[in-house]
């Protein structure tokens, strides 16, 4: 039994987290606030410095042939920089497109960085107007689109670039939709773990300067109580994230329930991460000029998408008791 | 990553396993905080021992069988699984012991280890005082040098078990004149020498398992110091980590009542409120989490890492999970609910968890100020 990453892994997210901040700093997500739209340029430097193709099988150029046990760090990383692209959905759209008659077109360009590849419910795809390749639920199984008739809405997070699907059916892939919950359930549960320990991470020095009543307010147990609450869910969710990953990299029989744990747990732990580092900045972490609101948004809204806390709780439930 | 057992590991779980259910008591045995239990289960410890499994961590030339931390893991989830009693020794084996093996010298490990696996000398913590407790370092206690013996003065309360036990480990004031943390010992003491006096405390759920422990010149040989004198509390600080940490609650400890609980909102899932039967989900759900934090954590520990701070984490955890499991179960008895029954007994321990091994608002505190990195006060 060894429950870690290895070396390797652990050396390969310290470069992607390095370079993720540096391609992805507060700017860059504020842009993507203001006009919501995947950068091309990073999309295509996050495909050559390997991020987009972890998972994807080595004989596909820009093909790792990693797992899920590879891939769930960056997809922490992604979540840590509040990443406004969809490194997450493009790990789904790979994972469904294996074995298909799409594979040997797609994986590439997806790998490189080339094509944009998203997946979601009809009402709110994320990034759906820059994808080139969409996949869509048809009631049953997936279907996939590359010419959808779209328009954007309004979203919590305004960097999702939600859109509805307006247009009829595509082709059916042989992948059943609970395939893609299951995978996007993992990948989102992996993103919200980055934010919560950002968020966090702010609070905490925010609580180290900022002064009241003589002193830092970090001093303070209502504000120690606050943070070390939000970081016990963080930090107890996080083994049950990297489980879901071993559990589809190892195709475990409980894999399903496994996401489903991971997504529940992750989305609670990041609601109570933003709800506990907004109260400790306090009034300034309302404004619209400090930083944490990208966060705080994005953790509401990935929080909710794939299925909440609820849902994945009904999920177990149905699973362990068959009721 | 592999989150698998080995061959070798499922050998030992199922040896384990079959001699736990050819040797767990047909009935369950009287409580052991009681004086008929106590010695019931200071049997049922004879017994372990004779089946070498009264403490498989340690090396077998203290009574072991040198068994790993992830053996340990296993056997903690079959010996919860069979249904056997508490183990009356647990402050020894889970507290005590570590420090000796780690701080002691090899006179105490070959002195107290043996005798402790064997359940012949069952320990009680001596930590809290009236004045005391969450700040522990305010002890006045003390234990004054007169030729080649301590003689200990003061006292000591919320002693698990202090009325029955053999010894005592506990921290006493050694350099006249010391405050706070400094100047402290961490001695073991026999309780039965001149001078100890015991009083059983009743605690809420009747049981008199706590006692208050008077010392009145009390003399110990200096040989029963732990570690150098003047490090007791370097040295209890150890404790705590272990204390919050893995070994004194280990996961299995709660899958088997989490496992019940689960049972029982399937057959009481028509009758009880949905609600009740999702609490009961969730509960299942945070012990599931405290098993996959426990395996990561013992992984990090074979690279070489130690618990730290983090292991304040683990406390707070457990404490309200165990809380929430029983309270769920209350959840899907509807109107047996408030009848007396094993989850009502374990809910009524249960509420003690954030209190006890440090409350569970010093547990914040540490995280938020060794974790995290906030200002101290």
């Amino acid at each position: 039994m060894e429950f870690a990453f290895s070396e390797e892994q652990r050396l390969f997210e310290g470069v992607l987290r390095d370079l993720l901040v540096e391609e992805c700093p507060p700017e860059a997500v504020r842009e993507a606030a203001a006009g919501p739209g995947v950068d091309r340029g990073r999309w295509n430097r996050l495909g050559s410095i390997g991020l987009l193709g972890i998972t994807v099988d080595d004989r596909h150029p820009g093909g790792h042939g990693g797992t899920e046990v590879d891939a769930v760090l960056g997809l922490e990383a992604a979540g840590y920089v509040c990443l406004p692209e969809p490194v997450g959905e493009a790990y789904v759209v790979a994972a469904l497109l294996k074995g298909t008659d799409l594979e040997q077109e797609w994986l590439p360009k997806i790998a490189a960085g080339h094509a944009v590849a998203t997946i979601g419910p009809r009402s709110a795809v994320a990034h759906g107007d820059d994808a080139a390749l969409l996949l869509l639920d048809d009631g049953e199984f997936t279907e996939v689109s590359t010419d959808a008739l779209v328009e954007p809405r309004a979203g919590l997070d305004p960097t999702r670039g939600l859109v509805e699907v307006i247009s009829g059916r595509g082709a059916a892939l042989p992948k059943p939709w609970s395939e893609a919950l299951d995978r996007a359930a993992f990948a989102s549960a992996a993103h919200l773990i980055g934010v919560s320990r950002r968020v966090i991470e702010m609070a905490a020095g925010y609580s180290r300067d900022r002064h009241q009543f003589g002193k830092p307010i970090g001093s303070f147990q209502a504000i120690k109580h606050l943070l070390a609450d939000a970081h016990l869910s963080v930090e107890f969710a996080a083994p049950v994230v990297y489980r879901a990953a071993w559990s589809l990299a190892t195709d475990d029989a409980n894999a399903s329930r496994a996401c489903s744990m991971a997504k529940a747990m992750a989305s609670d732990a990041a609601v109570a991460a933003c709800r506990a580092a907004l109260q400790v900045h306090g009034a300034i972490g309302y404004t619209e000029e400090h930083d944490l609101h990208l966060w705080l948004k994005r953790g509401f809204a990935v929080a909710s998408a794939w299925g909440d806390a609820n849902h994945h709780r009904a999920r177990i439930r149905a699973s362990l008791l068959r009721r | 990553m592999d989150l698998s057992f080995t061959p070798e590991q499922e050998s030992f779980r199922a040896e384990a396993r079959a001699w736990l259910a050819s040797n767990v008591p047909a009935e369950p045995l009287p409580s052991m905080d009681t004086a008929e239990g106590f010695e019931a289960h200071r049997g049922w410890e004879r017994t372990l021992h004779a089946g070498g499994w009264s403490a498989v961590s340690w090396p077998a030339a203290y009574g072991g069988r040198g068994a790993g931390l992830e053996e340990w893991l296993i056997f903690e989830e079959e010996y919860w699984a069979s249904g056997s009693p508490f183990r009356v020794n647990q402050n020894g084996l889970f507290l005590f012991a570590p420090t000796v093996l780690e701080h002691g010298t090899d006179a105490q490990k070959r002195r107290f280890l043996p005798a402790m696996a064997a359940g012949d000398e069952i320990w009680c913590q001596g930590w809290s005082e009236p004045d005391a407790g969450s700040d522990l370092a305010g002890l006045t206690s003390r234990a004054d040098r007169v030729g080649d013996e301590w003689v200990i003065n003061g006292q000591k309360t919320w002693c698990t078990r202090g009325a029955f036990a053999d010894w005592l480990f506990g921290l006493f004031r050694t350099q006249p004149g010391s405050e706070r943390h400094h100047g402290l010992s961490y001695l073991a003491v026999p309780l039965e020498a001149e001078g100890v006096t015991r009083r059983p405390i009743a605690q809420l759920n009747g049981e008199t398992g706590f006692a208050e422990v008077f010392f009145d010149a009390v003399r110990v040989p200096v040989e029963n110091t732990v570690g150098a004198e003047g490090d007791g509390w370097k040295i209890a600080m150890a404790t705590a980590g272990f204390e919050r940490g893995l070994l004194l609650r280990s996961p299995g400890r709660f899958m088997a009542p989490a496992a019940r609980l689960l049972a029982l909102a399937g057959e009481r899932a028509e009758r009880a409120p949905s609600a009740a039967v999702d609490d009961a989900v969730a509960a299942w759900m945070r012990v599931e989490a405290y098993r996959l934090f426990t395996m990561w954590t013992v992984s990090r520990l074979r690279t070489g890492a130690s618990i730290g701070a983090e292991s304040s984490l683990n406390k707070l955890w457990w404490s309200e999970m165990d809380i929430d499991l029983n309270r769920a179960a209350l959840g899907l008895l509807g109107d047996e609910a408030e009848l007396a029954s094993s989850w009502t007994d374990a809910l009524q321990f249960a509420l003690a968890g954030p209190i006890y091994a440090g409350s569970n608002e010093i547990q914040r505190n540490i995280v938020a100020e060794r974790v995290l990195g906030l200002p101290r006060g």
